[in-house]
């Protein structure tokens, strides 16, 4: 098993996310909500198989929900987030990290 | 530039959306795009300017900022006009250039007393003489008579405001940066040692930097060495030297380590705690903001870029501003529209197209149009850090206090503690004396006409109420002297007014006031009180009849014929809670009319009919008469039985007044013993409360009278 961080930056208000495989619910993000200053609701690790798998994304309660194909091994964090209605969710590498370092402020 | 937290501990000495401002629906943009051809970027000298913060010229007391010239001009006027205590417009212009030192434009945001300008546009003319500049404001348009205002610059800022820099120990501050370290820049960006403070500088604040900087112990963070939001408030608090719980011009920055959040996050506006927010900052050196990117060709550089940017980022938030892709969010002050590929410290550099070195490589150090229009030109509590509503935590900011008042203005209860009872009418004390060495003019009825006198009640967690009285009296004052150390008093049923029930729920008040004497005002103190909960379901229930409107009015006017369903509630209240500080206000509420014959316009009942005369509805004055026997009686008990608990209630001013009534109607019926003795009890209690001698002088003197009658 490997370890990763997902982000839940923007735009939430109050929403449910599950976060599953096939082997079922991974994590369950309740009343997430974004700490405007910050442009991030919550960062939490949680743990998925080594090497490559696929994470499902869901919102119940807005009958949102993506998949995504990651790498453990090669993942920074995965950012999702709440956009104009839609839940969009965005892998970001360790290379992608090095070239790029972001964060929140 | 870094610093090194230094070992010399000090003790401290006290969402990220824009506010909304009430303005016209005006689309911002376009002024954003009006500006863009004036843009400068400010390395010269701003002295030869015109721009800057200017003052009316006493007594007047408004401001007026122009911003046409000098590092990044906005080509906006604003203001703010004042008049009395409490009436006050913001406003802002989009000027042009109209002639030499002359500008005109049109008004497009107004917030509070429009009364007060509402003409449709500007006219500013500028004018240097010996003392510097002077401003001539006209307002016209609309058809009406123009206004015209003057005021002399007294600063090329708009706002002052302090910063002070502190660091967690073993932690470096960034506060400076050589501008040329890196070389992804801007082509024509100046190579110079750039502060912090220069950066606010050239957005239009007269920075100072707190000589109060110094270290805050690792020990702060608790074990984990990271820090939290409540644990960096609480080093706020103890280490900022200029902390206070209130809004003011002053803003804390700290450099620490990491957040409990990790290395995720860089820093943080963290102060959403207690009354007062926006008025602290972190920057987290432990933080990917310490992370060059990979082959970056000055690694070091690029570090201290993103820790000095980090820094003018998150002091931007306790500025107020938003992201530069939130702008849309929240209750924004004017319609913004977001910046997504904004070349400002409110964007994440990251975010934009090509990254951070598309960001940097034109990137100027600066805050854009928008935001820097928001910060020198919107209402000052939108910006100001710790802000809130008008009036809280401001006391009377328009007040033109005197260093030297000659008047000296004093709330005051006469009990210890200052606490009432749930239901109790909170009587209040006004004493105005001459702190002069020289007799004063005043009117006689100072103390009395609503339109010099300003008293605001703000109960704790709860906005600011300007008590407004029932009645408000326009008659010829007298003019009266008042001696060197004399004094005027004055009674006031603070409890409710024209607003309602200003003071009734169980809690925590601040009240203030200020009076308005020869055009200067004198504030008083601010008096705390305290009301406590209902000591029964019963009162509780009774307490849905007891706080409307007719029974304030009731209370106000110390008795009423005609609200009978008022006094109906007051008489029960009499009843139920006999032993009651109520009960006393109830009984005298309710009998004092009836000490004597009265008045009443009495109205038949029939249709409602259109516009007419009351002679016409058929109303006529008709005759009440007095019932003298119930009415003492009850007076009496309410003023006699334990006569020391009736003066703590009802006030001293108060309980003399209605015993004197009480007494005159006993001596008038022919008991002038009776009387007499009506006005030694009076003596007696005011005399063991150590009420001033001539008052008592004043008792024993009425009491000789009915001996003499």
């Amino acid at each position: 098993m490997a370890e990763i961080e997902l982000h839940f930056t923007e735009f939430f208000d109050g929403e449910t996310v599950l976060v599953s495989n096939d082997s079922g619910e991974l994590y369950r993000g309740e009343r997430l909500k974004t700490d405007m200053r910050k442009s991030l609701a919550k960062i939490v690790r949680i743990d998925v198989p080594s090497g490559r798998s696929t994470l499902r994304f869901e919102m119940p309660a807005k009958a949102l929900s993506m998949e995504l194909e990651v790498d453990a091994s090669r993942l920074h964090h995965i950012g999702v987030s709440l956009l104009n209605g839609e839940l969009r969710v965005n892998a970001i590498s360790r290379e992608e990290f090095k070239r790029e370092p972001r964060g929140y402020l | 530039m870094t610093l090194k937290a230094r070992r010399n501990t000090k003790l401290a000495s006290k969402p990220s959306t824009l506010k909304s401002g009430g303005a016209n629906a005006v689309s911002a943009q376009s002024e954003v795009d009006a500006v863009k051809s004036a843009r400068r970027v400010a390395t010269s000298s701003i002295v030869d300017t015109v721009s800057g913060l200017y003052q009316e010229q006493a007594p007047g007391r408004g401001e007026f900022r122009l911003d046409v010239d000098g590092p990044y001009p906005q080509m906006a006027a604003s203001g703010v006009i004042v008049s009395g205590l409490t009436s006050r417009l913001h406003w802002i212009a989009r000027v042009r250039a109209d002639g030499l030192a002359r500008w005109t434009g049109e008004i497009w945001f107004r917030e509070g007393s429009e009364a007060l300008a509402p003409h449709r546009s500007v006219e500013i003319s500028i004018e240097r003489d010996g003392n510097g500049l002077e401003a001539r404001v006209r307002f016209f348009g609309a058809g009406l008579s123009d206004l015209v205002l003057f005021y002399r610059r007294n600063s090329v800022y708009f706002h002052p405001v302090q910063f002070e820099f502190d660091v967690v120990e073993g932690v470096t501050a960034t506060t400076a940066i050589e501008t040329w370290a890196h070389p992804n820049r801007p082509a024509d960006l100046p190579n110079e040692n750039l502060t912090i403070q220069a950066a606010f500088e050239r957005a239009g604040f007269d920075v100072s930097v707190s000589p109060g900087s110094g270290a805050v112990p690792l020990s702060g963070a608790g074990g984990n060495q990271t820090w939290s939001d409540t644990e960096m408030h609480d080093a706020m608090q103890r280490y900022w030297s200029h902390f206070e719980n209130r809004a003011q011009w002053s803003l804390w920055v700290l450099f620490a380590g990491q957040h409990d959040d990790g290395p995720n996050l860089g820093g943080v506006m963290f102060d959403d705690i207690g009354p007062n927010h926006r008025q602290g900052t972190a920057i987290f050196n432990n933080s990917f903001i310490a992370e060059a990117p990979a082959g970056d060709p000055q690694p070091d550089a690029w570090v201290a870029r993103m820790r000095f940017w980090t820094a003018c980022h998150e002091m931007g938030h306790a500025f107020n501003l938003a992201h530069s892709w939130q702008k849309e969010l929240g209750a924004s002050w004017i319609p913004l529209r977001n910046e997504a590929e904004a070349r400002s410290f409110m964007n994440y550099p990251y975010n934009v197209n090509g990254g951070q070195t598309a960001f940097f490589s034109n990137f100027a150090y600066r805050f854009s149009e928008q935001e820097l229009l928001f910060m020198r030109h919107a209402p000052e509590r939108m910006v100001q850090m710790g802000n809130a509503n008008w009036f809280d935590d401001h006391a009377f900011e328009q007040a033109e206090i005197s260093p030297e008042p000659k008047f000296k203005v004093e709330l005051r209860v006469n009990r210890d503690p200052a606490v009432f009872e749930f239901l109790e009418p909170c009587m209040l004390e006004i004493k105005l004396t001459n702190a002069s060495d020289d007799p004063q003019v005043v009117s006689e009825h100072v103390l009395q006409d609503s339109d010099d006198m300003v008293l605001v009640i703000k109960k704790d967690g709860q906005p600011a109420r300007q008590w407004q009285p029932f009645a408000q009296y326009c008659r010829k004052s007298r003019q009266v002297v008042l001696d060197s150390g004399a004094s005027r008093y004055e009674a006031i049923f603070i409890g409710a007014g024209r607003n309602g029930w200003d003071v009734a729920e169980p809690g925590h008040y601040s009240i203030q006031a200020a009076l308005r004497i020869a055009g200067r005002d004198f504030v008083s103190n601010s008096l705390q009180v305290r009301l406590t909960p209902p000591r029964s379901f019963e009162e509780q229930n009774l307490a849905q009849d007891f706080f409307c409107d007719d029974v304030g009015r009731v209370l106000a006017f110390d008795g009423s014929r005609v609200l009978n369903r008022a006094n109906a509630v007051l008489q029960e209240m009499a009843d139920r809670f006999p032993e009651r500080a109520v009960a006393r206000h109830a009984l005298i509420a309710v009998n004092r009319p009836m000490l004597k014959d009265g008045k009443v316009l009495a109205v038949p009942a029939k249709q409602a009919m259109g516009m007419e005369s009351a002679a016409q509805s058929g109303c006529s004055i008709a005759r009440v008469a007095a019932q003298p026997s119930e009415a003492k009686k009850a007076m009496g008990a309410a003023l006699m039985k334990e006569p020391a608990k009736a003066a703590e209630t009802l006030g001293h001013i108060d309980y003399k007044f209605y015993t004197d009534q009480l007494s005159d109607r006993i001596a008038n019926d022919g008991d002038v013993k009776g009387a007499a003795k009506v006005q030694e009890e009076l003596f007696t209690t005011l005399r063991s409360r150590k009420v001033a001698e001539r008052v008592l002088a004043d008792v024993n003197k009425k009491r000789k009278s009915y001996a003499t009658t």
